[in-house]
């Protein structure tokens, strides 16, 4: 039993909850006035950091403790007019649609990622202690550095408790935050509250970072690293409600505090997120969550999209040449060109399978993380018990739809954005489950040693065309069976159900049993594809299956478009173009991925499948027709 | 049929429903009526599952329905509409009408996701229940128009149209005549009508006095969430209550 030290976890518990206070209050307050979460708010917090680097690198032989009071001060404002511009460019454009907006700050955050990553190198850079020194209090160690961090937090909360709560523009915040309509109706800029807002909020999560930026190392992703926490915050707090967020930050500031102070800081990761599954089975909306929006739904929007069909004809023969290319790949081209289009094929499978979980209306986050457990599971039946590739196969898919069932349960209740952050968190958890229990899923390193499928029909899948032959098989059954799904009358049944949930169910039609359906479908083809995957690779390991590969599976539907079965397609062919094309200049790939769905987002949300259905039938029918599609999710159900 | 014992649900402060109890008897047209914000549709979302009360119990053909989710209770045979228009906007009025015909699905759950022969046969015969419905609602040649691009009137009687494509024995619709010009509004009561002389039971929310008063057997009022009266369209014609709440509130 290791020795408990009251005092040590008290103080644990106020620097913590003071930080991740700061850095999710901020990300509610952008969330209650825009109604969209600002996934690039981690990036904001990254910015921070870097603003105390430079600031550091730029003076050299001022005393630190004055470079860091002066970066408390210029970090945030740096950061707030950054955020001004995020906001002009992209959240006010995409006002009317939450989750372009939200899908367009994801981009964003890969944007910012990359462009640091290109100024400053991927290499974290560790700063001094700004100011040394602690004392001990009561057998409790407090670092001048935390009780800083403590202060700040204790200072920007009651600041912003005045700013909303007593002065003219605090309140217009909080009436935009209420009801914007009615905040309209009493004359609110409303165009003004939300630049202060979204300054605001990042800024908080700016003076978080320059707060951290000696605790943690500065690198590139370390605002994704944290960004998790606020997600998980927020959604235990309720999305919007900064009362939730501060109650919600001192719960896991407690949490995290008494187990690092009890030596499994290892597990944070996973017993918060087991936490916010509990909360989330018990208040869908988070402990502080508003009661749900009115029943009525807004009027749903024409979607012309569908209008007008595009000849059978031209169709069919797309699909046989996309057929007939994928075939002749491996008998043409090199064995390099073999081993990427072997990838291809899993991410087809990840894609087109991701896609129809899409329909239900929620966007997982947790897509690659079903790939993952596919290999894990394929890699442990394997190497523990023998089994064969062949019966590991559509094993390796039923587990990950276990699992899938596992997370479902809480989290189908909630709806859109609660759905993509807790499929986010829990996502992560499982990959830190890989990473902590090294006995069964070895560490970091993974399990190495996989060998390939045995032989079928005298065919050695060591030889990488058979491999591809293989994968190709399993992507077009998949492919397939999901091409069936999507039309039969429950996948129809679907997306209705995502476009008019009250009528459906007044109708009669179970949308719980329908999303997980969804889910868990999509998810036992991912479980597939890891199979897949893992036996290709010949090992496992967490590394392999990082937020930036979600993020490919993401982008490729975004820019693709998810109206059809094939818009995911060519989005993914696009994107490996762009990827092959980029080769040797790695670092930009993320860099134009961001940009591409930010465009994407912006200008033409039916995606590539919209544009393209445009042009086809223009060129086959000759008769223009209107695309205004108004992107369907009102930000009323998040 | 349906009975609901002193159902009660408060948002907040306000009370929208306060201990209200009365039965819909089968095979009736049963009026609701009541000013607005009397909590004549938080009723409606009570009684069907829709929001949980937060007091009484309700009864569907002696047995408890209270807190079951709203799909459950409409495969009861309970069919609701609502306030606003709402149907499926981007599907055709027979897609519209088939989508609703959910509880009359007799085929495997694996057909339908396989879109195996049986599930596509019986997918066909409800479209032609539904090109039935419509044609009784005299909407047969709309049968391929998206349900968006219909006149807003048209869309509120649709909305009655996928109620009944639910294969219901209770149609509760709320304020089905509303938006509707005057024509409309007697070929809809017409319809309504001939509903219940198959033996279908209607529970109607409507502000229009007229036609409730010609169409109710048996009327009931709400007002500010208390049951004010209940009787036939003469007697609540001659209530003394009901007519102070109505002069009280809409004289104007
Ligand atoms: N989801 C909700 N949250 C908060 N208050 C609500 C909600 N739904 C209804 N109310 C309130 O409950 C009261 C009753 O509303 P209800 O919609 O049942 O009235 P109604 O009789 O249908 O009125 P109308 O004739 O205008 O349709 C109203 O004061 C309304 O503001
Ligand atoms: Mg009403």
């Amino acid at each position: 039993m290791p020795d408990i030290n009251v005092m040590q976890i008290l103080i644990n518990f106020l620097s913590l909850s003071a930080f991740y206070g700061l850095f999710a209050v901020g990300l509610a307050l952008v969330f209650g006035v825009m109604k969209v979460v600002n996934f690039a708010h981690g990036e904001f917090f990254m910015m921070g950091g870097y603003a105390l680097w430079l600031l550091l690198a730029l003076m050299p032989g001022v005393p630190l403790w004055l470079v860091f009071a002066g970066a408390l001060v210029i970090g945030p404002l740096v950061v707030a007019v950054m955020g001004i511009v995020v906001e002009k460019a992209i959240f006010e454009p995409t006002s009317r649609d939450a989750f372009g907006g939200f899908i367009a700050s994801l981009g964003l955050s890969y944007v910012l990622q990359a462009l640091v990553v290109m100024a400053f190198g991927v290499v974290s850079k560790s700063l001094p202690v700004m100011i040394p020194g602690q004392i001990q209090i009561l057998g409790g160690t407090l670092t001048w550095q935390r009780l800083v961090v403590i202060l700040c937090g204790v200072v920007m909360m009651a600041a912003l408790w005045y700013f909303l709560a007593r002065t003219r523009a605090g309140r217009a915040v909080r009436a935009a935050s209420q009801d914007r309509n009615a905040a309209l109706l009493q004359g609110i800029n409303l165009r003004r509250v939300r630049m202060m807002t979204m300054a605001i909020g990042v800024a908080m999560a700016g003076l978080s970072g320059v707060l951290m930026a000696s605790v943690i190392n500065v690198s590139p992703y370390m605002g994704l690293e944290a960004i998790w926490k606020a997600f998980i915050v927020v959604i235990v707090g309720g999305l919007g409600s900064i009362p939730g967020a501060i109650v919600a930050a001192m719960l896991f500031g407690l949490i995290d505090s008494i187990v690092t102070t009890i030596g499994y800081g290892q597990y944070v990761i996973i017993i918060d997120t087991v936490i916010m599954l509990g909360v989330l089975t018990f208040f869908p909306r988070g402990l502080l969550g508003r009661e749900a929006p009115p029943l009525d739904q807004g009027q749903v929007q024409r979607d012309q999209f569908m209008d007008g069909r595009v000849c059978v004809g031209l169709r069919l023969a797309l699909v046989t040449g996309f057929v007939a290319a994928l075939v002749a790949l491996p008998l043409m081209a090199s064995q390099y060109y073999t081993g990427i289009g072997i990838l291809f094929l899993i991410n087809l499978i990840l894609v087109i399978s991701y896609r129809t979980i899409t329909t239900m209306g929620g966007w997982s986050f947790a897509h690659i993380t079903m790939l993952a457990i596919g290999g894990y599971t394929t890699a442990l039946l394997q190497t523990r018990l023998g089994l064969s590739f062949w019966a590991i196969l559509p094993l390796s898919g039923i587990v990950a739809m276990g699992v899938a069932l596992l997370i479902a349960f809480p989290v189908m209740g909630t709806r859109q954005f609660y759905f993509f952050l807790s499929t986010f968190a829990a996502g992560e958890a499982i990959r830190q489950c890989f990473i902590q229990f090294r006995g069964t899923f070895g560490g970091i390193e993974g399990i190495p040693f996989l060998s390939p499928p045995e032989d079928l029909f005298g065919l050695s899948f060591y030889d990488p065309v058979n491999y591809y032959f293989l994968a190709l098989a399993v992507c077009i059954v998949s492919g397939a069976l999901l091409w069936v799904f999507d039309r039969s009358r429950t996948g129809r049944t679907i997306k209705a159900m995502s476009e008019n949930e009250n009528l459906s169910a007044a109708v009669g039609i179970n949308g719980l049993a329908l999303k997980m359906l969804a889910f868990c479908v999509g998810s036992f083809f991912a479980g597939c594809a890891g199979s897949l995957f893992a036996a290709y690779n010949g090992f496992v390991a967490p590394t392999d299956f990082t937020a930036q590969f979600m993020f490919k599976i993401i982008a490729a539907v975004i820019i693709g478009g998810t109206r059809t079965f094939w818009g995911p397609v060519i989005g993914l062919v696009v994107l490996t173009v762009i990827e092959e094309a980029l080769t040797g200049a790695n670092q930009l790939v993320p860099l134009f991925w961001g940009l591409i769905i930010i465009f994407t987002v912006l200008f033409i949300p039916s995606g590539l499948e919209g544009l393209g259905r445009r042009i086809l039938r223009r060129l086959t029918a000759g008769k223009p027709a209107p695309a205004t599609y108004q992107g369907g999710n009102d930000a009323s159900r998040a | 049929m349906l009975r609901v014992h002193e159902l009660t649900r408060r948002f907040g402060r306000l009370t929208a429903l306060d201990a209200v109890s009365f039965e819909v008897a089968e095979a009736t047209i049963h009026g609701l009526i009541g000013p607005n914000g009397s909590g004549k549709t938080t009723f409606f979302n009570l009684a069907t599952g829709f929001l949980a009360p937060n007091g009484g119990r309700v009864f569907w053909e002696g047995g408890d329905i209270t807190g079951l989710p709203p799909h459950a209770i409409s495969r009861l045979g309970i069919a609701r509409t609502f306030q606003n228009t709402s149907n499926f906007a981007n599907l055709t009025l027979r897609e519209n009408l088939v989508m609703a015909a959910r509880n009359r699905v007799r085929t495997g759950a694996l057909a339908r996701m396989l879109h195996l022969r049986p599930a596509r046969d019986e997918e066909a015969e409800h479209g032609r229940i539904a090109e039935a419905i419509l044609e009784r609602f005299g909407m047969a040649g709309l049968a391929d128009t998206v349900a968006a691009d219909l006149p807003g009137g048209t869309q509120k009687i649709l909305g009655v149209a996928i109620a009944l494509a639910t294969a219901p024995r209770l149609l509760m619709l709320d304020e089905p005549l509303a938006g509707l010009n005057p024509a409309e509004k007697v070929q809809l009561m017409e319809i309504l009508r001939g509903i219940r002389e198959e033996g279908l039971t209607l529970l109607l929310i409507e502000h229009d006095m007229k036609a409730i008063m010609q169409a109710c057997d048996r009327i009931t009022v709400l007002s500010y969430g208390t049951l004010l009266a209940e009787g036939t369209p003469a007697e609540i014609s001659r209530d003394p209550a009901t007519i102070k709440a109505y002069l009280g509130t809409e004289a104007a």
